[in-house]
C-alpha cells in the first residue's frame, strides 16, 4: 500500500480525493492536513510516500512548503495540485522540488495515475508541461555570449567596452554604483569574461562599439 | 540748426515766457506805430483821446491772447492728461505691487531694491532689511549651485525663469515657492533689473501631497478588495467545482459498473464538461482580478506569465530577464510587488496600442539599495508631443504609483531605438530592519 499525505485547505476536496484515492485499491491516505504549517507539522511525524499538496493555502505560499518539505525530506515526491494552469507554475514549482504538476481540472482518473507514478520515484509530466520544457530548450544554443545579454547588460556591456568606470556608468544611466557592479558582474559571468580587459577585447574582436 | 536751437530754447516753459515778453514787446511796438501815424492823422481829431487810449490794450489783448494759449496753455493742458494718464498707471501698478505675490525688484548685480509687504509677509524681512542684500539671503541649501547655475543660464538666454524653489525664511523655516523671474531691458537691450515674483505653495504641495496619499490609499484599497475577492472565488467556488467534479468523477464509475445505468454516463459526461468550463472561467476571474502567481512565486514568475499571455495575445515577442529563477531571492513587500506588476501590465498595453513593436523585454534587478525594473521595446518610441503623451492616462497612472513608493521613472530610447522605461525604487528602510530582526 502507498502511502499518502493530502495538503489542501478545503475539507470537501480532501474528502473527495481520499475516496477516488482509496477506491484505487493500490493507496491509502495516511494523513491530511489544512495548512502548510499543518502539512509540514505531519509530514514530520507520519510516514508517507507521497504528499500530494494543494498550491495556494492561507498560511503560508504554496512554494515555501513545497521547498520546505524539499529540504527536509528530499527523497519525498511531491504531487501539486492546482487550481491555476500549467503555464503559470508548473515548471518554476517542478525546478523547485515538485515531482509533478497537476490542475484540479484534470481527470480524477489521472490524478491516481500520477499519484501512482511519482510513488514509484518518476516525474509526472503532463503533455502541457512536456510542451513548455520543450519551448524552453534550446533557445539560446546558438547565440554569441553578447547576444544573450539583456538589453540592459548590453547597455552597460558597452559602456565598459568603452572604458567607462561603474561610477561614471551609474551616473549617466541615474542608477547606483552598487547596482552596476552587480550589472557587470553578470555580464562577465554571462560571457565567461572574468574582467574589464577581456571585455574591451571581446567588444573589440567583434567589433561591438557604441 | 538754429531751428533746432531755438526750439530748445523756447520748448521749455521759461523759454515760453520769454518768447511771450519779446512778443508783447513788439506786438505793442506795431500797434503803436498803426495808432499814432496811420490812425490818428485819418481820424484824429474828429475822435476823444480816451477811445486812443483804450485801443492800445484791445489790440494788444486781440494780438497776443492766442500766443500765450498755443505757446504756455495749450503744452500745460497737454501735460496735465499726460500727468493723469501716468497717475493712473502708476496707480495700477502700485496694486499690482502690492499684491498677494512676493515681489522683488533687484538691480542688474542682483542687489534688492525694493520688495513689496507680501514678500515681507512671506520671508519675515521688511523692505528695509532687504534692500541692498540680494536674493541670495534666502537660500535654503535644498538647491544645489548647478541648480542656480542653470537658473542664470535659461535667465540670460531667455530673460525669463520660472520654477519651484526652496527658500529659508527670517525664522529658518524652509518653504516651497513658485518663482517667475523677468529680466527688465533698458533701451539698449541691456539688463536693467530683474523682477522675480513668487508665491508660497506649501498650501498647495500639502494637496497635492495629500491628494497622492488618497490616491495611493484607493489603489492600495482596490488591490485589497480584488486580492479579496479572488480569494474568496478561489477558496469557496474552486473548492466547491473541483470537489463536484470529484463527486461526478466517482459517481460516473458507480454508474459504468451496471448495465442498466450505463445510458446515464453521457449526462454525466456533459456536466464534467460544464464543471470544467465553469473553473476555466472561474481561474480567468481570479487572475484577471489579482495574479496570485505574484504571491505564491514572486514578481519576475508573475512578469513572465504576464509576458507569455501577452505574447498569445498580441503575438509581440515578450521576454523578462531577472534574477529571480534564484532561491534567495529576497521577496519584495505586496505593495511594491503589485505596483510593478501593474506597472508592467501598463507598459505592455501602451506597447500593444501605440508603439508598433514587434519586441519588447522586461527587466527586473533587485540590489541592496535599490530595486530596477526596466521594460524597452523596438517600437517607434514616443511622439513628438511626448510631454502629453508622458501625461496620458497610463503614463500618469505609472507615475503615481512609483511616486507611492518614492521611487522614480524615467523615459529613453535604448540602442536601435524605441522606448525605454525604467523603475527605479529604493530599498525601503523597514525591509533592512525586517532582515535584521
Amino acid at each position: 500500500m502507498i502511502r499518502i499525505l493530502i495538503a489542501d485547505d478545503h475539507a470537501i476536496i480532501r474528502h473527495g480525493l481520499k475516496q477516488i484515492i482509496e477506491e484505487s485499491g493500490k493507496m491509502r491516505v495516511v494523513a491530511e492536513a489544512d495548512s502548510g504549517i499543518d502539512a509540514l507539522r505531519k509530514i514530520r511525524g507520519i510516514e508517507c510516500d507521497v504528499v500530494l499538496l494543494d498550491i495556494s493555502m492561507p498560511d503560508m505560499s504554496g512554494i515555501d512548503v513545497l521547498k520546505q518539505i524539499h529540504a527536509e525530506s528530499p527523497q519525498l515526491p511531491i504531487l501539486i495540485l492546482s487550481i491555476y494552469p500549467e503555464d503559470q507554475y508548473a515548471v518554476r514549482l517542478i525546478k523547485a522540488g515538485a515531482a509533478g504538476y497537476m490542475t484540479k481540472e484534470s481527470a480524477p482518473s489521472e490524478v491516481v495515475k500520477a499519484l501512482l507514478r511519482v510513488a514509484n520515484g518518476n516525474k509526472y509530466i503532463s503533455p502541457v508541461v512536456a510542451e513548455i520544457l520543450a519551448n524552453e530548450i534550446g533557445a539560446d544554443e546558438e547565440k554569441l555570449p553578447h547576444q544573450i545579454l539583456s538589453d540592459r547588460e548590453y547597455q552597460i556591456f558597452l559602456l565598459l567596452a568603452s572604458a567607462k568606470t561603474v561610477s561614471e556608468i551609474a551616473d549617466t544611466l541615474a542608477l547606483s554604483v552598487k547596482t552596476i557592479s552587480t550589472y557587470r558582474s553578470r555580464v562577465l559571468e554571462k560571457m565567461h569574461l572574468n574582467n574589464n580587459a577581456e571585455l574591451m577585447r571581446y567588444a573589440i574582436d567583434n567589433h561591438l562599439e557604441q | 540748426m538754429i531751428k533746432h536751437k531755438l526750439k530748445n530754447l523756447f520748448g521749455t516753459p521759461r523759454g515760453a515766457i520769454y518768447l511771450i515778453a519779446l512778443l508783447i514787446m513788439a506786438a505793442e511796438f506795431l500797434i503803436m506805430l498803426l495808432i499814432e501815424i496811420v490812425l490818428k492823422p485819418i481820424f484824429g481829431p474828429n475822435i476823444s483821446s480816451t477811445f486812443w487810449d483804450f485801443l492800445d490794450p484791445f489790440f494788444l489783448i486781440v494780438i497776443v491772447t492766442p500766443w500765450i494759449y498755443v505757446l504756455a496753455v495749450r503744452p500745460l493742458e497737454k501735460q496735465q492728461v499726460m500727468l493723469r494718464q501716468q497717475f493712473n498707471e502708476l496707480s495700477i501698478t502700485a496694486v499690482t505691487f502690492e499684491s498677494m505675490e512676493g515681489v522683488v525688484v533687484t538691480d542688474a548685480n542682483n542687489k534688492i531694491l525694493r520688495v513689496n509687504r507680501s514678500f515681507t509677509e512671506i520671508t519675515g524681512y521688511s523692505n528695509e532689511e532687504a534692500v541692498g542684500k540680494t536674493p541670495g539671503m534666502l537660500h535654503s541649501g535644498r538647491q544645489d549651485k548647478e541648480f542656480y547655475r542653470n537658473m542664470w543660464q535659461v535667465l540670460e538666454r531667455d530673460r525669463f525663469w520660472s520654477g519651484e524653489v526652496w527658500n529659508r525664511n527670517k525664522r529658518g523655516d524652509i518653504y516651497p515657492e513658485w518663482l517667475t523671474i523677468t529680466a527688465v531691458l533698458g533701451t539698449e537691450g541691456q539688463v536693467t533689473n530683474y523682477v522675480g515674483i513668487f508665491s508660497d505653495i506649501s498650501e498647495r504641495k500639502a494637496g497635492e501631497q495629500q491628494l497622492r496619499k488618497l490616491t495611493a490609499h484607493i489603489q492600495t484599497a482596490r488591490e485589497e478588495e480584488k486580492t479579496r475577492i479572488s480569494r474568496e472565488i478561489h477558496d469557496d467556488l474552486g473548492g466547491t467545482l473541483t470537489a463536484l467534479k470529484m463527486e461526478t468523477y466517482r459517481l460516473a464509475g458507480k454508474l459504468s459498473g451496471n448495465e442498466q445505468t450505463a445510458p446515464l454516463l453521457e449526462h454525466v459526461e456533459s456536466m464534467t464538461q460544464l464543471i470544467d468550463n465553469a473553473v476555466g472561467v472561474t481561474r480567468r476571474v481570479i487572475s484577471d482580478l489579482h495574479p496570485t502567481i505574484l504571491d505564491d512565486l514572486g514578481l519576475v514568475a508573475a512578469l513572465e506569465w504576464q509576458c507569455g499571455q501577452f505574447n498569445k495575445l498580441t503575438g509581440i515577442a515578450c521576454e523578462v530577464f531577472g534574477a529571480g529563477d534564484k532561491d534567495d531571492e529576497c521577496k519584495l513587500d505586496k505593495t511594491a510587488a503589485i505596483n510593478l506588476f501593474r506597472i508592467f501590465q501598463e507598459a505592455l498595453t501602451n506597447v500593444a496600442q501605440h508603439s508598433g513593436a514587434t519586441r519588447v523585454n522586461a527587466e527586473f534587478h533587485q540590489g541592496d539599495d535599490e530595486i530596477v525594473m526596466t521594460i524597452s521595446d523596438n517600437g517607434r518610441g514616443l511622439p513628438e508631443g511626448h510631454v502629453s503623451a508622458q501625461n496620458s492616462y497610463g503614463m500618469r497612472g505609472m507615475r503615481e504609483r512609483v511616486e507611492q513608493l518614492d521611487g522614480q521613472i524615467l523615459f529613453d530610447k535604448p540602442p536601435g531605438g524605441g522606448l525605454r522605461l525604467t523603475v527605479i525604487l529604493p530599498v525601503a528602510d523597514r525591509h533592512n530592519k525586517e532582515g535584521k530582526i
